[in-house]
């Protein structure tokens, strides 16, 4: 299922993936990968790490780390889903990066919060397989559309 | 226009029918009315959409045993056969054989019946019938029109019958319709007149003549004379035979006679007759081809004329004026194309003062279209109502007038005369009268025109013929000869003298051989002469006499006497008398004339002729005639004796000439004076009659003055009886009026006991009839009970006796039945009235009254109360047994007494005094007043007393009711029960005195409660008990107790004694006793109850927390367990063995079911945790949601989702969404075998509004009933997917917002659910 005809990318895609679970982060990473071989993913288990990736509120740091979108926990230990999503969305690199929101949660009322603060969607994680290949394909088809 | 010849095989009647709308109905009932064979040809034309198929012939062919055929072009029409005009065509009928053609393309209306029924008639002549039955529009009414003309037979449907009417009507309308009925009678009458023969074969003149009786025919014409002033017996006899023949078949009479009678009895069939013998076909531009002719002869007549002459018409017998109107128009069309001005003066006449009616209003019906083009249509017509109207342009230029041209004297100075199909019905010697009177109205030059079968007969001596087909004939210079008959209208005189001017010899006939002969003789050897009339005047003139008479001037009678040289009249004038007094020829010899210089002698002749009309001859035999001498021997001898000197001669004459003078003159005196004496005795006689006369007249002025002054008298008095009349007729109608409108059954009897008269109220209660006027009174049935009327009647008529009585009729409804004597206005005793008053509502009011009163009466007897009713002064009128065993009196001592003064009575007192006059005065009464007393035989007692007033009708004093009630044993019991209760309680009871707040006693429980002893509340304010923590609120309590009399605080926190602190509701009533106001405190401790609802909602509240929590954090590792599970069956399936492959199905299907099981609770979790945000809504929109949510499902399912007009709830929209997706989703989810029907109704219901979610599907089973609306409880076992979460789910929400929900439903019919939602929401939930 590589590029359809189009020559084959040589960079990879790069997502960078944060949720506290690693069987959760596990799956979604084969999902990703069954969709697409030549996917890098990051994986951070705390808010604070992917901060310090990304250098969140570090005012010395302009460049940004490569990446083509953030897949978001926010039921996370310490730091937030959404302080994670308000505080990059803060910063004006982190304006067009898509941050796509991934929760076990299916309140509609912390639905609607991550789309006050920004995210680019809003996923709610299933539990079935084919479900969870979906996401991947879902996913995927974003980062191809965004080239 | 003769007889045409009849169809070849045999004569037989031809029947046109004409029908449009509503025609085949017709048809049929025509039909049904036929009884073939009939022997007769049945034409049927119709109006027939020229595309349409028509099916006429198939359904009309099932409805008569008479073969049925589609016209067809050639047909020979044969007996008892009925033909049927095929759509888009047009038929016509010639010499019996049927003529199709192609319908014509024009925007005109197509008229097939007019076009069929006049070829019919031109074709068959008087053995046409025309039949017009139901349809709309005016076709056909030329049709009967000309089939009438032409001696046939015409029907029409009776309008009324008919779908529809308009075309019936306008044939009727034409008035040439004999028989107006419905189809089948027409048919049944059409046979009759076929089996009465007349139609079959038409009496030949002769025959007809000879079968007429003369004198019954000529009885007729004079009876039309008499009646129409019209001479028929110039008309063709054959004309009038026919004509008579039809009247009399239409009145079915066998002999003239008969018809001679009916004529006589109803001079309506005179007009009938009349009309019948006038009736003509006229219409517009009849005979196009006549107009295209005449317009070239009159284009050539004006171009010689000039500009301004006016042009003058004469159409004679213009019947409706359609002919008069044709040719003024083609005369302004003429005149418009010669470019001329020419003023126009129609006059149409005819003798049928109807016609002329009918042609002076103008107005034709709509089928002038047919005979008039769309160009003349629109520039000569007015479009109105019943069809056009004549142009006022060409309308003023027409004058119609009533003329007999038989009888009348014609018209002059004409420049066109039509006389078109008039001389037909004329006999031959009127013909020519006529046209020599038509000669005579024209100008010189002037064209005469006649109808197409119409001759000038022998008289081309005064017209040349123009255009012979056509009829166009020129009117030659020849004198006309005005011989007329006035005899009859007696107008003009009887004689007219002859006149023959030399010129009209050339014209006059040829024929006479011997008298041309004769003229030759006379020419050649006669000597020229002339004849006069006994005035001189001269009638004709042969040979040459100009040497004798003056050239003749241009007059209409010359005279001898002035026409005759002047040297001839002496002689003339002796001779003439001496002819005329011997009778024998007279003679003078040798008159000389003198003439352009010559002198001739001649011998004057003057010869009588034998007749009665006494002419003359006069010759002027010339000198080679007789000789001189031969003429006079007395002058020779004369001449012999005197010597024959030329003086004697001279002498000799003037001797004679003397002598002849003096003879001249004796005679003229003698003449003279002959006249004279006539003169004189005629002015005797003269004068005698003139005195006669006078004396006559006078005679007749008294006459006339008695008749005068006796008529007069006549007419006041008829106008005092027309004065009575009307008083009569009013009083008249007054009564009737009276009588009708009083609903009191009254009878008026005559003295012989026999009914005159009756209301319309007495018909009804007495069943009579009108027939029942003039029966005896005895004989009407009343149906009274023990009445016995003659006797009663007998009593007022003899004894004047007012009688009345009761009676009850068979009903049994009462009335009061009066006998009164009926008097006239002069007291006359004429008989009797009854009257029946109705009092059945008295009566059976005052039964009503009378068992109501025994009713109370009985009442009153019964109680076991003491009771006492009182006057207006409070004396005891009536009281009860129960009253006075109580007071222990008797009712004599009673009964009449003040009560105040009575034994009885001893405990008034001056309140209870006022309370009962309030009652008795202002209706004002007191219910359960208690009086204590001390009565010396009862000792102390409480009374209860109760009064009402009864109030007395009509002014009636009132009344008062007063019972009395000893409760003072009752009293006693209940204030021990109270006791008991008051100290039982398991409340805390105070009472307080309202007015100060104090307690007035405490039970107790209350110091129980409380542990402070009764002693140490009694007496003390309410508000300063120190249980109470809050002596505010305690005065608060005081307060709006005896306002609103219960209020009730639900935790009020109170101290006991001993430090303890109580929660308590409190509840406080007010009530009245004996005039005082106490409030009843009630304290209930509910400490525990708080207590318990506090620790219910905290665990609740962890309940609810926990199940979120366990729900929210078992998901994830359940969706661990979930994915990877399937992961790894995906990753290695097939690879592990059967057994791991199944149990790790085992492991995934279970892991699955649990992560749904625990999304669902977590879903229900949510709901019951999460805030509700109320704000309004309208259901509908979120409804709309919901479909759409669900759409997938509606449309896999094919369901059908309705719902009424929905209003706006105060609802979180969120959850309302939820709850009517989840409601939806589960009609569809278990739906039946059909697609689901789901509809979503509201109504109000007080405080709420209730939904309503109704399907088709499988329904639920009563026994789980609740059990569907909690968590986990699936009743569909398991082949429908989900945990029914969704219902409790459901619940929760609608428990959230204060309303309930619940199902109603029938197993495999489907299921209701029903939820309310509170219009307003309530604070706090």
């Amino acid at each position: 299922m590589t590029g359809m005809g189009k020559a084959i990318r040589e960079e990879p895609f790069r997502v960078v993936l944060v949720d506290d679970n690693p069987a959760d982060a596990e799956i979604f990473r084969i999902a990703l990968a069954q969709e697409d071989a030549n996917i890098e993913v990051t994986h951070f288990i705390a808010g604070n790490e992917i901060l310090d990736y990304f250098g969140v509120g570090d005012r010395t740091t302009c460049e940004c780390k490569h990446c083509d979108l953030v897949l978001l926990d926010l039921n996370l230990p310490a730091i937030s889903g959404f302080e994670i999503l308000q505080r990059m969305r803060n910063e004006a690199r982190f304006q067009s990066m898509p941050i796509v929101i991934m929760s076990g949660s299916s309140d509609p009322g912390e639905i609607a919060r991550c789309a006050r603060l920004g995210a680019t969607t809003y996923i709610q994680k299933p539990s079935r397989l084919t479900e969870i290949f979906a996401v991947g394909h879902q996913i995927v088809q974003m980062l191809r559309a965004r080239g | 226009m003769g007889e045409q010849a009849s169809n070849g095989n045999g004569k037989f009647p031809v029947v046109g029918i004409g029908a449009s709308a509503g025609g085949l109905e017709a048809f049929l009932e025509f039909f049904s009315g036929l009884r073939p064979p009939s022997g007769m040809g049945f034409v049927l034309v119709t109006h027939l959409e020229p595309a349409h198929e028509s099916s006429l012939a198939e359904i009309l062919s099932r409805a008569t045993t008479l073969p049925v055929i589609d016209a067809v072009e050639g047909a020979r029409v044969e007996p008892d056969h009925v033909y049927v005009l095929p759509p888009n065509a047009e038929i016509t009928i010639r010499e019996g054989v049927l003529r199709l053609s192609p319908r014509a393309e024009s925007l005109n209306p197509h008229y097939p019946i007019d076009r069929f029924l006049e070829s019919l008639a031109e074709d068959q002549g008087d053995g046409a019938i025309g039949v017009i039955l139901s349809g709309g529009g005016s076709d056909g009414a030329q049709g009967v029109r000309a089939v009438k003309s032409r001696g046939g037979t015409t029907f029409c449907q009776d309008p009324q019958t008919a779908r529809h009417p308009s075309m019936p009507h306008a044939a009727a309308e034409t008035g040439a319709v004999d028989f107006i009925q419905p189809p089948d009678r027409i048919a049944r009458e059409i046979q009759k007149l076929h089996f009465d023969g007349y139609l079959a074969e038409t009496p030949s003149e002769d025959e007809a003549k000879a079968s007429m009786e003369e004198r019954n025919f000529s009885r007729i014409l004079s009876l039309l004379r008499g009646s129409h002033g019209v001479d028929f017996s110039l008309y063709k006899p054959s004309t009038i035979v026919r004509r008579l023949g039809r009247r009399m078949l239409i009145h079915h009479l066998a002999s003239l006679s008969d018809y001679v009678k009916l004529l006589e009895n109803h001079p309506a069939e005179l007009d009938d007759l009349y009309r019948d013998l006038l009736i003509c076909v006229t219409s517009f531009f009849r005979e196009p081809e006549m107009f295209d002719a005449f317009r070239g002869v009159l284009s050539r007549s004006l171009d010689s004329r000039k500009s301004g002459d006016p042009y003058r018409i004469w159409v004679a017998g213009c019947a409706t004026g359609e002919e008069t109107y044709s040719f003024a128009i083609a005369l302004t069309e003429a005149a418009e194309a010669a470019g001329k001005r020419i003023p126009l003066q129609v006059f149409g006449t005819d003798v049928s003062d109807e016609s002329i009616e009918r042609a002076r209003s103008g107005v034709f019906p709509e089928n002038v279209q047919q005979s008039v083009s769309a160009e003349r249509l629109r520039r000569f017509f007015v479009r109105v109502d019943s069809g056009y109207r004549i142009a006022e342009t060409i309308r003023h230029t027409c004058v119609f007038a009533r003329h007999d041209i038989t009888a009348d004297p014609p018209f002059s100075h004409m420049d066109l005369i039509t006389c078109r199909n008039v001389l037909i019905y004329l006999g031959s010697s009127i013909q020519d009268r006529i046209l020599q009177s038509l000669h005579y109205g024209l100008n010189t030059g002037g064209t005469l025109v006649l109808g197409s079968a119409e001759t000038i007969g022998n008289r081309s001596d005064l017209f040349a013929t123009i255009d012979q087909e056509h009829k166009i004939f020129l009117k030659k210079a020849v004198p006309s000869r005005l011989g007329f008959d006035f005899g009859r209208n007696g107008g003009a005189p009887a004689e007219v003298p002859e006149l023959i001017f030399p010129v009209s010899r050339q014209a006059a006939a040829e024929v006479d051989v011997e008298g041309r002969a004769a003229r030759i003789l006379r020419d050649l050897y006669a000597p020229p002469g002339l004849i006069v009339n006994d005035d001189m005047q001269v009638l004709e003139v042969h040979g040459h006499t100009g040497f004798y008479l003056e050239p003749a001037m241009e007059d209409t009678r010359p005279n001898l006497m002035r026409l005759a040289r002047p040297s001839l009249l002496p002689s003339l004038r002796t001779l003439v008398d001496q002819a005329r007094e011997t009778k024998r020829p007279a003679a003078e010899a040798g008159v000389e004339v003198e003439h352009r210089g010559e002198v001739r002698k001649t011998t004057l002749r003057v010869v009588p002729l034998d007749d009665a009309r006494q002419h003359y001859l006069v010759l002027f035999e010339g000198p080679d005639m007789a000789e001189p001498e031969l003429r006079n021997p007395e002058s020779t001898s004369v001449r012999g004796t005197a010597g024959g000197t030329a003086v004697d001669l001279q002498l000799a004459q003037a001797y004679r000439e003397m002598a002849q003078l003096r003879e001249y003159l004796r005679k003229a005196t003698e003449q003279y004076e002959a006249a004279t004496e006539e003169l004189k005795a005629a002015n005797e006689e003269a004068r005698s009659a003139n005195e006669e006369l006078q004396s006559t007249n006078e005679e007749l002025r008294t006459a006339k003055e008695e008749l005068q002054s006796s008529n007069e008298e006549l007419t006041t008095v008829n106008d005092e009886l027309k004065h009575r009349n009307e008083e009569l007729r009013l009083s008249n109608d007054d009564l009737t009026n009276v009588l009708g409108a009083a609903t009191i059954p009254i009878l008026m009897v005559g003295m012989d006991l026999r009914l005159r008269r009756f209301t319309p109220a007495a018909e009804r209660l007495l069943r009579l009839g009108p027939s029942d006027v003039g029966q005896p009174i005895a004989n009407v049935q009343h149906g009274f009970k023990l009445l016995d009327v003659n006797q009663k009647l007998r009593l007022a008529i003899e004894h004047l006796e007012i009688h009345h009585e009761r009676a009850q009729d068979r009903q049994g409804r009462w009335f009061e039945v009066f006998v009164r004597p009926f008097r006239t206005v002069d007291n006359r005793i004429e008989g009797a009235v009854i009257s029946f008053i109705d009092i059945d509502d008295l009566v059976r009011a005052l039964h009503t009254a009378e068992t109501a009163r025994n009713f109370a009466e009985a009442i009153v007897n019964t109680v076991q109360h003491p009771l006492v009713v009182l006057n207006a002064d409070l004396r005891i009128i009536r009281a009860t047994e129960a009253f006075y065993k109580m007071f222990q009196v008797a009712p004599g001592e009673t009964e009449g007494q003040l009560l105040s003064d009575s034994q009885s009575g001893q405990w008034m007192f001056p309140e209870l005094m006022n309370l009962l006059d309030a009652a008795l005065v202002r209706d004002v009464p007191f219910r359960d007043l208690e009086v204590e007393h001390e009565f010396p035989h009862l000792g102390r007692r409480t009374l209860r007393l109760n009064a009402r007033r009864i109030t007395g009708r009509d002014h009636q004093p009132h009344r008062l009711l007063l019972a009395i009630e000893d409760v003072t044993e009752r009293k006693e019991t209940a204030e021990l029960q109270y006791r008991r209760l008051f100290e039982s309680a398991k409340d805390g009871i105070l009472i307080l005195d309202a007015a100060s707040g104090l307690v007035m006693d405490a039970n107790p429980y209350f110091s129980e409660l409380t542990r402070y002893q009764r002693s140490e509340v009694l007496g003390k304010r309410f508000g300063d008990l120190e249980p109470f923590l809050e002596a505010e609120e305690s005065r608060r309590l005081v307060q709006e107790t005896s306002r609103d009399r219960s209020p009730s605080y639900e935790s009020v926190r109170i101290h006991a004694r001993d430090g303890k602190h109580l929660v308590v509701a409190i509840i406080a009533t007010q009530y009245q006793l004996k005039d005082k106001d106490f409030i009843q405190v009630n304290i209930r401790d509910v400490t525990e109850r708080r207590r318990m609802e506090e620790r219910l909602r905290r665990t609740n509240l962890d309940l609810q927390q926990f199940a979120f929590a366990a729900s929210h954090d078992l998901q994830e590792p359940l969706r661990t367990v979930v994915g990877f599970s399937q992961l790894l069956k995906h990753q290695n399936e097939g690879k592990l063995g059967a057994d791991a492959d199944k149990h790790l199905d085992y492991i995934v299907t279970a892991a699955d079911r649990m992560s749904q099981m625990v999304l669902d609770l977590l879903g229900f979790s949510q709901v019951a945790r999460a805030e509700t945000n109320p704000v309004s809504v309208n259901v509908e929109s979120v409804l709309a949601t919901a479909i759409l949510n669900l759409q997938m499902a509606i449309r896999d399912t094919r369901a059908r989702i309705t719902f009424d007009h929905l209003p706006t709830v105060r609802m979180d929209p969120t959850m309302l969404l939820q709850l009517l997706q989840n409601l939806l989703g589960n009609s569809i989810k278990y739906r039946g075998e059909a697609p689901p029907e789901i509809h979503l109704a509201v109504r109000e219901q007080g405080e709420e509004w209730v939904f309503s979610v109704r399907d088709n599907g499988l329904g639920i089973d009563p026994k789980y009933g609740e059990h569907i609306f909690t968590v986990f409880k699936r009743l569909h076992g398991r082949e429908y997917p989900g945990m029914g979460i969704g219902l409790a789910i459901c619940k929760r929400i609608v428990e959230r917002h204060g309303g309930t929900i619940w199902v109603e439903s029938e197993l495999g019919k489907g299921s209701t659910f029903y939820f309310t939602v509170l219009k307003q929401p309530r604070h706090g939930d």
